[in-house]
């Protein structure tokens, strides 16, 4: 049931059984999934806010439906970002068949994600526009956001929200693993949350992050990246609990490094990628030639795609060319502090299926960074363990493995 | 830091002008922590001045959107921004040309 | 999780000064310096401009926002004071991690970055301004400053965040994800109001595992634990608050603070070591029981945070 750990203590395996997303490519996993292997696109001229004076108008923005607007109302819900995680989390809790009512029985924990979140704009389901002009009240309002879900959905343990900029997906999971596995918890309702908004393309137009057209991974024409919105949402528990229902993968393994590079850029020798990708195969108790998926950071910018790279074959060396590798961010862009929770759906997804996503937009791989990317069509592959990276803002790192649940943990014999 | 009106068009941009608003520039929008009065033409952009390359990406923005003119990247990335005296050089030769005027190469007084 | 973990170096930095003129001037009932209209001699800026601090790493990029300078200080302040010295980091950068809690972030960053747009009519935000909006952005300049390349982590919640973050230590400890975590805070309560004490606070922990600290010969620790609370409605005790046992019993046995879930307290900053007799009734009424290994044991901190003030105060069981 649960794995030898190496004081022959039995720890508890964590489960996946639920998921939840909202993203450019619709209103939940299944549309996204869908989206995702038919390789369609969400990016979409803005049509939030306005346009002047960015870098690009594209970005993987959602246009809200009426069923998504009428769910607002219903729950009367005043800012888009709680809307996003409420929606999410309901299609999460749903597809993992928990109630409220058997729910609140158990140690139940909430970790989160984001990286800006709302904090620049006023609190709306839909004026994204930068602030008037006078001081916004918003900077602290992720303990709001927080107290509002922990009571919506009866969370007794622990409700944090992770801000490692672009990494917080990521790592919300990892902490949420850990919880489950060292501190008892029974369930953790996991991922991340982010909503676009003119401050944040004003600031990343600044910043030259915004490629003029689209995001390009691992091309020698790459030149930058686009932002998303939405949430991603894991059901994780414990393995006792997680009887009839299907399950669909075991997070098996986290990692997590700084940098210590740059408060924006990567540290190119990717020192700190590796770190965290052996980290979280470590955890996992796989080697790197185990590996039969890498789910990219795979963001397009010139830097992050060489260190990426760089860090990939430093630690797979041969394996890097053979692995299937592939990065979601070009079909709903880069969702920020979500990013690494949709990303981890989708690798849960591949674990399911058996099969990669394509990385849009490539015509031709970048033969400086040869790496098995998977272009074109969705690619049928064997995967028994797969890994997710986040490289973020100020030289934050995650990384994930998701492992087929009745995979065999490769041991030292 | 504003925006200047028309008249800016017309205004004369001698190199001692575009020195002193170089360095405005550096200090108040790029939070170059030495003052103005401080700051020499020799001065490294990088290694006196601290604009790393983030920074050198603002301040071409900066100086484009204010000047008027463009700075490509193959220009910015070269010699043209080691340090204050050829960045004020380069902005002085752009104005010149969108102006359809003759460069001034050398400051007086 | 069992591991042994021990708080080994504590940095402070508040409008009061550091750690022994914070809790010098707690005691007296003193009041921070205020920057009033009348009050020009006090230097203009954040924290470390008022208390005059230049350390060298505060150098490190053109600009930083106060909250970064603040870690950046506090945390230099938790390593010296843990007998940590920057070449140990050095060797072994990934082993030791930084945590913070940041529910504000750099507001004070965000509201230069407007107020330069709106001079600018709105159309070109500061770029390095805007690479320090993130809510990581201390930690992570933190951890630029000292070396620091194991988990960095951000985090913002409820009222009891600081508490919550030494769980969320011993997890990174225990897993064994680092040997060495700088836990704690660099917020600020308001954004640049001219007539208030300067509103920003750092505190930051150094959290060990309890064998890396002996095995390096640190000197006796504050004990990570948990306060564990019983109640007829339980079927087994719950845990409710992080505590830390001190490594001798102190001469003079206070009044004991207990904090119960979420609840969080109104604090009296002149009276801060009297905080126990407000909670006899709730003890008395059932609502609170404390554990038999809580009322027999001697030398229990307990972490109170103040959601007015945003800090953490000390209050000791009694023997």
């Amino acid at each position: 049931m649960g794995e030898a750990s190496g004081r022959g203590v039995c720890l508890p395996r964590v489960l996946v059984t639920g998921l939840g997303s909202v993203s450019a490519l619709g209103e939940n996993t299944a549309q996204l999934w869908d989206g995702l292997l038919a390789g369609r696109s969400g990016i979409k001229p803005l049509a939030n806010f306005r346009r002047e004076h960015l870098r690009n108008v594209l970005a993987g923005e959602i246009r809200l439906s009426a069923a998504q607007r009428e769910y607002a109302e219903r729950h009367r819900l005043d800012s888009r970002i709680a809307l996003f995680a409420r929606l999410a989390i309901d299609e999460a809790l749903t597809d993992a068949g928990w109630t409220l009512v058997y729910l609140q029985k158990k140690k139940v924990g909430l970790v989160l994600g984001t990286s800006l979140g709302m904090s620049l704009v006023e609190k709306s389901i839909d004026q994204l526009d930068e602030c008037a002009g006078e001081q916004v009240e918003t900077y602290d309002d992720f303990a709001g956001l927080v107290e509002e879900l922990a009571e919506a959905y009866r969370v007794s343990g622990e409700a944090l929200v992770v801000t490692t900029a672009c990494a917080a997906g990521t790592n919300a999971i990892g902490i949420a693993k850990d919880m489950i596995r060292h501190e008892g918890y029974e369930v953790v309702l996991c991922g991340g949350v982010d909503t676009l908004d003119r401050m944040k393309y004003l600031g990343h137009s600044a910043l030259n992050t915004l490629t003029p057209t689209l995001i390009r991974p691992f091309t020698p024409e790459r030149d930058g990246t686009l932002f998303g919105e939405g949430a991603g949402i894991l059901v994780l528990e414990r393995e006792s609990l997680a009887q009839e229902l299907p399950t669909y993968a075991a997070c098996a393994g986290a990692g997590y490094s700084c940098d210590a590079h740059h408060i924006t850029g990567p540290d190119p020798s990717g020192a700190g990628a590796v770190k965290v990708m052996g980290q979280a195969l470590g955890d996992a108790g796989i080697r790197p030639q185990d590996v039969g998926h890498i789910n990219l950071h795979g963001s397009g910018t010139p830097l992050n795609d060489a260190m990426e790279y760089a860090a990939i074959r430093e630690l797979f060396g041969s394996a890097a060319e053979r692995i299937p590798v592939s990065s979601i961010k070009p079909a709903i862009g880069h969702v920020m502090g979500a990013a690494g929770a949709l990303e981890a759906v989708a690798t849960v997804l591949s674990l399911r299926d058996q099969r990669v996503p394509p990385t849009l937009n490539v015509a031709a791989p970048d033969p400086e960074l040869p790496l098995n990317l998977v272009c074109g069509e969705a690619r049928m592959a064997a995967i028994e363990h797969a890994l997710s990276n986040s490289f973020g803002f100020g030289g934050c790192n995650g990384s994930v493995v998701f492992s087929r649940v009745n995979a065999e943990p490769w041991t030292d014999l | 830091m504003s925006h200047q009106s028309e008249s800016e068009e017309n205004a004369v941009a001698d190199k001692e002008t575009i020195v002193k608003e170089l360095k405005e520039i550096l200090v108040e929008d790029l939070f170059v922590s030495i003052p103005v009065g401080e700051i020499k033409l020799e001065d490294s952009l990088s290694s006196d001045l601290g604009v790393d390359s983030v920074g050198l990406v603002e301040l071409v923005t900066i100086l484009e959107e204010k000047y008027r003119i463009e700075i490509s990247s193959d220009e910015a990335a070269s010699e043209n921004l080691r340090t204050l005296d050829r960045l004020s050089s380069l902005v002085l030769a752009k104005i010149a040309a969108r102006r359809g005027e003759p460069v001034v190469s050398e400051s007086h007084g | 999780m069992n591991c042994d973990i021990l708080l080994t170096g504590i940095g402070l930095l508040s409008p009061l000064g550091g750690k022994e003129s914070f809790f010098r001037a707690l005691g007296e009932g003193a009041e921070a310096p205020c920057r009033t209209a009348g009050n020009a001699s006090l230097p203009p800026g954040g924290l470390t401009e008022l208390l005059g601090i230049k350390s060298p790493k505060l150098q490190l990029a053109r600009y930083l926002d106060p909250l970064a300078k603040n870690a950046i200080v506090a945390l230099e302040e938790a390593m010296g004071d843990a007998g940590i010295a920057p070449q140990a980091v050095a060797q072994d950068p990934y082993s030791f991690g930084i945590l913070l809690a940041a529910t504000r972030g750099p507001g004070a960053t965000r509201d230069r970055a407007y107020e330069q747009l709106r001079a600018r009519q709105g159309k070109l935000l500061s770029s390095t301004l805007f690479s320090n909006f993130g809510y990581n952005v201390a930690a992570a300049t933190a951890a630029i400053a000292h070396g620091i390349k194991g988990p960095n982590l951000t985090m913002a919640g409820r009222s009891n965040l600081s508490l919550l973050l030494l769980r969320r230590a011993r997890q990174l400890l225990a897993t064994g994800r680092a040997h060495t975590v700088f836990t704690g805070f660099s917020e600020s309560l308001a954004n640049g109001e001219a007539a208030r004490p300067v509103p920003e606070w750092s505190c930051i922990f150094c959290l060990e595992r309890a064998e890396r600290a002996r095995q390096r010969g640190a000197g006796a620790g504050a004990l990570l634990t948990e306060i564990e609370l019983e109640s007829p409605e339980l079927a087994q005790p719950r845990p409710c608050a992080p505590a830390l046992r001190l490594p001798r019993a102190l001469p003079q046995p206070l009044s004991l603070a207990v904090l119960a879930e979420a609840e969080t307290l109104e604090l009296d900053l002149g009276d801060p070591l009297g905080i126990g007799p407000e909670y006899l009734p709730l003890l008395q009424a059932g609502r609170i029981k404390a554990t038999e290994r809580l009322r027999e044991e001697t030398g229990y901190v307990a972490f109170p945070v103040s959601a007015r003030h945003g800090l953490a105060l000390l209050g000791v069981a009694p023997a």
